[in-house]
């Protein structure tokens, strides 16, 4: 029987990457949160693309993010879309402002419904797939997680 | 420098016919036949004969009958005008407008315009209802779909929260829009839900996504509903009374999105698409929202409805939730806002079964829901960042 820390670590679908977002999952299966750069703006972007929106050069290298972030909209899932989300509700998701450019969707593990509010500080924590996938993710700073 | 535009197209063009099927959860027909029975529904109402339709327009995601299946149905003998665009919420209204162009350049003479889905029985929007495990990899939901966060209700979730932070709005402000579309759908016998709800009814509805719970949520229905839209020069000849095409625009701000999985690029999701078109739409069409008499604003959710009065002008950025409070949407308000019951009440054909109640408070037709002298209808369509308005009018 899976405790509610597992629950919590357990991510039930697998992300399938693309060849643009290839270096993003790679990164992160070494537990490294990376978005590019524009090689000639310095841009940083996210989602991947190949092309920088900013000053539409096609040269960019892959950098490592902060591991922190700051909380810009949440939601509290209480209605689970599908049966592989039954056991996770309720579960806090929000968009984690990373950098100027980088906004990230994600559980926010070992945030409660009550702990959570605009501009809270998250870590980077790393949850697994049921495929044994890393998928990067941000938790409370407090909870120290591998 | 004011770009030529655009109103010159102003008037040139009407909704020459209506059609629409019975609403419901689950049609036990496909979605060719609904399509086909609004087609036909519209094209009766016009008088027009079917031989002389000659251009087929319509949207989807996947769930809806393309162009040329309507076409083959009807059994058309030319078609000189079809597309079949990708698409929710968003592009809906404007497609009225796109049916314009094409009668108005004399691409064509008469443009179908529909909209079908077995949207409860069939496929449901976003994939949701399945173990959607298949969706992953869909556009960017590779990285959202992971995360648990995979559904219309959940992104637009994100946004009212953004408009709760931003302007103080409140999960109150929500209910009473929910409140007012089932007041309104009580007149309306084609509404699949009438029965009065009240503020605490909504407070105590089951949470979806908080901060939306289940009556901030518009409902899932079998159905489709159809326009034909002909040249002016045709007013004369219609069996129903024409509806004047003033103005129509779409589009949007920057960075609305590689996909429809969540919008998170977009800056500022308390502040949607509606500022961004809005003043065009009014220049185009010659008036402002203060004309506006009757409207169908696209409630996907409560919180649609207050971002897009503040974004088409009816009140300032910020201030939706004031402006329902004070009565100013309800029937006798200053705009009567989804006098069918919306999408929230009457049924979700995106977009167009609230566009269909516009023709006909234009018409004089709505029965016991009918607004004293309305002239000037709004139908929105909703696609979160992006989105699209459309002016019509009583023909004179």
């Amino acid at each position: 029987m899976a405790t509610d820390t597992d629950l919590d670590q357990w991510i039930p679908a697998s992300p399938e990457p693309d060849p643009d977002s290839e270096p993003f999952w790679e990164a992160a299966q070494e537990l490294r949160l990376v978005a590019q750069c524009c090689d000639d703006c310095r841009a940083l972007r996210f989602p991947p693309s190949p092309l920088c929106s900013s000053c539409h050069s096609w040269n960019f290298a892959w950098v490592d993010l902060p591991p922190v972030g700051t909380v810009h909209s949440w939601i509290v899932v209480t209605h689970p879309v599908s049966d592989s989300f039954q056991a996770r509700v309720p579960y806090v998701v929000a968009m984690v402002d990373v950098a100027a450019g980088v906004r990230i969707p994600s559980r926010l593990v070992g945030v409660t419904p009550d702990d959570v509010s605009e501009g809270l500080q998250v870590g980077v924590v790393f949850l697994t797939t049921v495929d044994g996938l890393k998928v990067p993710a941000f938790g409370s700073r407090q909870t120290d997680r591998p | 420098m004011t770009p030529p535009v655009a109103s010159d197209l102003r008037g040139g063009s009407i909704i020459s016919g209506i059609g629409f099927t019975p609403y419901s959860k689950n049609s036990g027909r496909t979605v060719l036949g609904l399509a086909l029975e609004a087609c036909m529904g519209a094209i009766t109402d016009s008088g027009v004969p079917v031989s002389e339709v000659d251009g087929v327009v319509t949207f989807g995601l996947h769930d809806s009958p393309p162009a040329i299946a309507v076409a083959t149905g009807l059994g058309l003998p030319r078609l000189r005008h079809f597309a079949t665009y990708l698409g929710g919420g968003d592009l809906c209204v404007s497609l009225i407008g796109d049916a314009a162009k094409a009668v108005m350049l004399g691409e064509a003479d008469h443009v179908l315009v529909y909209r079908a889905l077995n949207g409860r029985s069939g496929k449901r929007t976003g994939g949701s209802g399945s173990d959607t495990d298949a969706v992953v990899g869909r556009d960017d939901a590779q990285f959202t779909y992971p995360q648990g966060w995979m559904t219309f209700p959940q992104y637009n979730a994100m946004c009212a929260r953004r408009h709760m932070l931003k302007y103080g709005t409140t999960t109150e402000d929500f209910g009473r829009v929910a409140v007012q579309m089932r007041a309104n759908a009580a007149l309306n016998e084609r509404a699949m839900y009438r029965d009065p709800i009240t503020l605490e009814d909504h407070q105590n509805s089951r949470m979806i996504a908080d901060p939306f719970r289940l009556l901030d949520c518009c409902l899932e229905t079998d159905g489709a509903c159809a326009f034909l839209v002909s040249r002016a020069e045709h007013s004369k000849d219609v069996a129903s009374p024409p509806v004047s095409i003033l103005a129509w625009a779409n589009g949007g701000g920057p960075r609305p999105g590689y996909g429809f999985d969540g919008f998170y690029t977009y800056e500022e999701g308390a502040d949607l698409f509606s500022e961004y078109i809005a003043p065009e739409l009014w220049r185009r069409a010659g008036l402002g929202p203060q004309d506006v008499d009757v409207a169908s604003i696209y409630d996907c959710f409560t919180f649609s409805v207050l971002s897009q009065l503040e974004g088409f002008g009816f009140c300032k950025r910020g201030e939706g939730a004031g402006f329902v409070r004070d009565g100013n949407i309800a029937s006798d308000g200053k705009v009567g806002v989804n006098l069918n019951g919306g999408m929230l009440s009457e049924a979700y054909v995106p977009g167009f079964n609230g566009l269909i109640e516009v023709v006909q408070q234009l018409r004089g037709s709505a029965g016991l829901r009918q607004r004293p002298s309305a002239e000037v209808g709004l139908a929105t369509g909703f696609g979160t960042t992006t989105g699209s308005g459309l002016v019509l009018s009583a023909a004179s």
